[in-house]
């Protein structure tokens, strides 16, 4: 009786999902149930992509909404511990305390984000002299870039939350194998 | 002041006399005296002071070295040398002496340079000999070499084959040894003339480190497919005590639940490494972690890449994205790097840049 209260519960919230899609703010949550239910994906979730250029030993770093849903997006780069990496954040860009750099704004469907970017600092080599040599090491940089639903909350103000969990848990679905199935009711 | 000017004089004349004891390293001028015939000569190879430092690690060479002697000239009893047939080219007549060393490698082996010593030798050796390094009395000293007490009296050419510890591959710069000697060879008019028969000859080694490889086997025990690709991203570092010796981040990217390997080579040996996952994606947590360090053994030896294993899954997080992996890889011809990424498929994913000495 629970289980059958449940289904009945996401159904609902399934079709408030397509009821609301117009306005553009449904959370991730939906997509994925739509996705096990219907076996075809309503692309409301956030997707970006991000596009980085570089020159002169500095990542210009933006991100692209390539979905059809707006989103909050954020950038964290990941060096090894001798290289320094110095933000230089421009228009739209926020430094959070967790190592991640925020886009503040709104990335509306097919936007994209102002540039940001990061230089990186190799370190110093010097012989016995202290005369300065070419550093030659070969080394990785690695980019990360997220997105997330932007929420409303009741005074219509948009927010970003970052720990968001879909409510898909507990015995309405599992994931196998990279899929995700519907539990057999 | 007045003594300040005395002394300068006189230390650049006891440092110029070091050098030349040092730089010139062969025997290149009779003696006065007469050279006994009658005697045999008695080598010693030896460390010296340590190596260098390399004494220690040294000891951890477990298969005996190879040592090749070739007899390249008899000595007469006035003290000059005779060049045997199959070194009758060599000379130490002039500036000669600078290269005999060279020379006589290059009539023994087909090969010059550091390659010469692990070559089968055109000359058969007149004596060859396995060492080995072993704990002393007064630290790391050289055994098993009772077969170098009694050599006929002339000039050697003495080739020490390279040498396998954990850690490194030492070799050995050949040497040019008389028996007997006399500090007159080396330092000219003013330096004793009288022939020396037992001769300790100080080993020249230099090593390079062997390396290894570093094994992550990532496990992504359920995946979300509606939220996209999920990316980790990896610190490995290599520690000699307190030293870094390898840093660097690596990515994985899964599409899929399953199992991935990514294997980093070239890794310093026994290097003590840890891995640390510095990003688990946008949705997922670790399950499973190895944290502790760990020692990597010599690829070249047999050693087996040293893995670590993590384990994760998705945790029901709603916000989604992905890592890209920019490589920058040093050109030496160039003189540049060059740059790319794991994922080719976005723009602006490869190009040069100039030397790491710009920044």
């Amino acid at each position: 009786m629970k289980r059958s209260w449940r289904t009945a519960a996401a159904a609902a919230a399934a079709l408030a999902l397509v009821s609301t899609a117009a306005i553009g703010s449904a959370k991730a949550y939906f997509t994925t149930y739509a996705t096990a239910r219907g076996g075809h994906e309503i692309t409301l979730a956030p997707v970006t992509e991000v596009t980085e250029r570089f020159a002169d030993w500095t990542k210009h770093i933006s991100l692209r909404n390539t979905g059809d849903a707006e989103c909050f997006a954020r950038v964290r780069v990941f060096a090894g511990t001798a290289y320094g990496l110095e933000y230089k954040g421009s228009e739209g860009w926020r430094q959070g305390t967790d190592g991640y750099w925020y886009y503040d704004r709104i990335l509306p469907a097919g936007g994209e984000t102002g540039v940001l970017d990061v230089e990186i600092k190799l370190p110093e080599v010097t012989d016995e002299f202290g005369n300065r040599l070419a550093y030659t090491e070969n080394f990785n940089v690695v980019v990360i870039q997220e997105c997330t639903a932007v929420l409303y909350r009741e005074d219509g103000t948009a927010y970003a939350d970052w720990d968001d969990v879909l409510e898909s848990g507990e015995d309405r679905y599992e994931w196998e194998e990279g899929e995700v199935n519907h539990e057999a009711q | 002041m007045r003594l300040v000017k005395k002394r300068i004089p006189a230390v650049c004349l006891i440092i110029c006399a070091a050098l030349a004891f040092i730089l010139s390293g062969y025997p290149r001028a009779e003696a006065a005296l007469q050279v006994n015939m009658e005697k045999k000569g008695s080598l010693s190879l030896s460390l010296g002071d340590d190596s260098g430092g390399m004494g220690e690690d040294m000891l951890r060479i477990a298969d005996p070295i190879s040592v090749r002697i070739w007899k390249l000239a008899d000595i007469q009893e006035t003290g000059k040398y005779s060049f045997r047939e199959a070194f009758k080219t060599l000379s130490l007549e002039g500036e000669s002496w600078k290269q005999i060393s060279e020379d006589a490698l290059a009539l023994v082996f087909e090969t010059e340079g550091d390659q010469a010593a692990s070559q089968e030798p055109k000359i058969e050796p007149d004596h060859t000999l396995s060492v080995q390094i072993e704990e002393g009395k007064a630290g790391p000293e050289i055994t098993h070499q009772e077969e170098l007490a009694e050599l006929e009296l002339g000039l050697y050419l003495i080739v020490l084959g390279t040498a396998e510890s954990p850690k490194y591959e030492y070799s050995f710069t050949p040497m040019i040894v008389s028996l007997p000697w006399s500090e007159y060879q080396y330092v000219g008019s003013g330096g004793d003339d009288a022939w020396h028969y037992d001769r300790e000859a100080v080993l020249k080694p230099s090593r390079i480190r062997h390396y290894g490889s570093v094994r992550i086997t990532k496990t992504l025990d359920n995946y979300n497919a509606s939220q996209g690709g999920v990316t980790f991203v990896f610190d490995v570092t290599a520690r000699d005590g307190d030293d870094v010796v390898y840093n660097n981040v690596f990515s994985m990217t899964f599409s899929a639940a399953g199992t991935q390997e990514l294997t980093i080579e070239k890794i310093p040996a026994e290097a003590l490494v840890t891995v640390q996952e510095l990003y688990s994606g946008a949705n997922c947590q670790v399950i499973a972690a190895d944290d502790e360090a760990k020692s990597v053994p010599a690829a070249n030896l047999g050693g087996v890449p040293v893995s670590f294993s993590f384990v994760n899954r998705y945790d029901g997080g709603a916000s989604r994205g992905y890592g890209i992996e920019n490589r920058f890889r040093y050109n030496t011809e160039r003189n540049e790097y060059e740059w790319t990424t794991n994922r080719p498929d976005i723009g602006g994913s490869s190009g040069t840049v100039s030397g790491g000495d710009a920044h």
